[in-house]
């Protein structure tokens, strides 16, 4: 990877001697990327935010008030018939409550595991750095691979889950063709994956935690349990508001591993919001009726990030 | 055990040690998950078709063989979906620094709120959201299938992530020394190339890897922008489920040989993954 260092490190041979000359001369092109650097140098990135950002938003409004199967005949205007049609839609529902169903438990497991792990990593012991980069695993490796391992696990008739289960005298474990049991199996699999992911934010704010209340309840003699309740742990709670926020945020978004393993089923019975809006677009080809899905969960998406930026910034001013 | 301790050393012994083992317990049981997927994958793959589906399990005592890697290959090209995936990470993730450096650089420097809040809007948005409007673009225009349509795909993943890493290592930097600059007649773009850049290499490496990872990773772009020439290893393993017959042992396979370079890249680079994952979360 030395690739990417090397590439813009590059260029400054031309490029400063450049502005040096239009600074002393005053003018031509160079005078205007001195006078507006703040403009001139991040001018690609916002092209590209307009490109990956601005269209595909603008067309999804535009698409949500047509009705169009992608065939050649253009778009038909219907007006907001899609998103009244969304609300009578059982389906969307299902998927509105599965998507809070499995978003709050898979957020919920992982920021509890997440901290506890942070606490673990934050002492010192011998094979910390390798332990932890052994932790760090499930974030890394690759979602579509590592979902085929899972959904051959939780397979009902190879599955070893099953198996170690019935080995200990349990109940055979197929969740994931189970529809009472596939969101929570599905939760445990993403809490699997994103657990590190707390972990390294909640370490990082553990390191930065201030010495003085340790000193401080050190001298009155608390103990560690004591310390970790009434100190650490509130204390933390910024930073677990921040990494449970960025969870929330990405886990409705979750699409391989449901996609992988349940591709919404058994039924429609896993079939968040996401994969809904999915299917309907590109495996039903209703543009139009999947644009207004796909309008409700960027204002899902959107929605709850501005709820928690608003609940962050007042626990901020308020400790 | 922590150096608090210390002083107290010689009354604590024996409570120590014991505290020393409940610390590796937890730490098995945390590391427990982790490796026993990766077990189950490996081994999975290592053999034959009869002993994957005997009940038990033969957790070791099976002769490894090497015929689902060769299956595996001869079905699918593997090393055109390697190249693809390799090549689209890497185009994407310097395509990420080569426009995330400058904006992370004025969103720093000249504390760009509006920038930087319409950058995080796009690390917003659902990629689902972003690749409808796109799949339909690209099929008007007869790009659905290119490497031009993939990499565009894969800058939503880069390219926002890249800039929230480099803003912290460009805010590092004192202040100062961009001031320096400027006085000795560097030139506002020359104080971005000659001393900001060369004073974040670090942070360079670290976006690169970590966008690298998250291109190599990702499923849905090339889901559904890619076609037969130019998918990805991720696509490429998951059509093993399409198949007639599920064959997990190629699969396993498969899933190893996707898997194992991240690995590698992981324990070569744990500092900078360990960096970039929290910078990129917190901002």
């Amino acid at each position: 990877m030395s690739a990417p260092h090397t590439r813009p490190t590059q260029t400054p041979p031309e490029r400063p001697t450049r502005g040096k000359r239009g600074t002393r001369r005053g003018g031509g092109f160079s005078w205007f990327t001195e006078r507006y650097d703040r403009f001139v140098l991040p001018a690609p990135a916002f092209l590209l935010v307009v490109l990956l950002l601005v269209f595909p938003v603008a067309f999804t409004l535009y698409m949500s008030l047509h009705s169009w199967n992608g065939g050649l005949r253009p778009p038909e205007f219907v007006g907001l018939d899609n998103f009244a049609r969304t609300l009578e839609d059982a389906r969307f529902w299902g998927g509105v409550l599965r998507t809070g169903y499995f978003v709050g438990l898979a957020v919920g497991m992982q920021v509890v595991l997440g901290v506890a792990a942070a606490l673990v990593f934050h002492r010192k012991f011998v094979g910390r750095g390798a332990a932890r980069a052994f932790f760090l695993f499930p974030m890394i490796a690759t979602p579509a691979a590592i979902a085929l391992v899972w959904k051959m696990m939780f397979d009902p008739t190879l599955g070893v889950l099953s198996y170690l289960s019935q080995a200990v005298g349990g109940p055979p474990i197929t969740w994931t063709s189970d529809p009472n049991l596939v969101i929570p199996a599905l939760a445990m699999i993403d809490t699997w994956q994103w657990t590190p992911l707390v972990m390294l934010i909640v370490l990082a704010g553990l390191a930065a935690l201030p010495h003085e209340p340790y000193e401080a309840a050190r001298i009155d003699g608390a103990g560690e349990l004591r310390v970790l309740f009434s100190i650490t742990l509130p204390l933390l709670r910024p930073v677990v508001l921040t990494a449970a926020m960025f969870r929330l945020i990405d886990c409705i978004k979750t699409f391989d591993t449901i996609m992988i393993i349940t591709a919404g089923g058994p039924g429609h019975s896993s079939e968040i919001l996401n994969l809904y809006a999915f299917n309907q677009n590109l495996s039903f080809l209703n543009f139009g009726y999947g644009s207004a899905l796909l309008v409700w969960l960027t204002l899902l998406v959107f929605g709850v990030a501005i709820l928690l930026t608003i609940a962050r910034r007042k626990g901020a001013t308020s400790s | 055990m922590t150096s608090s301790d210390q002083p107290r050393r010689p009354r604590m012994r024996p409570r120590t040690v014991l505290r020393m083992i409940a610390l590796y317990a937890i730490l098995l049981i945390l590391l427990l998950p982790a490796g026993f997927v990766f077990f189950w994958m490996v081994s999975s793959s290592l053999k034959q078709g009869v002993d994957i589906y005997t009940m038990p399990p033969k957790w070791l005592s099976f002769e490894p063989t090497l015929d689902n890697y060769e299956r595996a290959f001869e079905r699918t090209p593997f090393l055109r979906y390697a190249f693809n995936s390799a090549f689209i990470a890497t185009a994407s993730s310097l395509l990420g620094l080569a426009i995330g450096l400058p904006a992370a650089y004025t969103i720093a420097r000249y504390n760009q709120k509006r920038l930087a809040v319409s950058l995080l809007t796009a690390r917003l948005l659902p990629a689902v959201a972003f690749l409808v409007p796109f799949f339909i673009l690209f099929t008007q225009v007869g790009l659905v299938g290119s490497y031009p349509a993939l990499i565009l795909a894969h800058l939503l993943v880069t390219f926002p992530l890249t800039v929230f890493i480099m803003v912290n290592f460009f805010e590092a930097v004192p202040s100062e020394l961009y001031e320096a600059g400027e006085v000795d007649g560097a030139g506002k773009i020359g104080v971005f190339f000659r001393i900001a850049l060369p004073l974040t290499k670090t942070g360079m490496v670290t976006s690169g890897i970590l966008a690298f990872i998250f291109s190599w990773n990702d499923f849905k772009m090339a889901l559904v922008l890619s076609n037969a020439e130019t998918r990805t290893l991720p696509v490429a393993v998951y059509n093993f489920v399409h198949e007639a017959s599920l064959e997990w042992g190629p699969m396993m396979a498969y899933a190893t040989v996707i898997t194992v370079p991240i690995i590698v890249l992981t324990l070569l680079a744990q500092k900078h993954i360990v960096t970039g994952m929290t910078m990129g979360s917190i901002k």
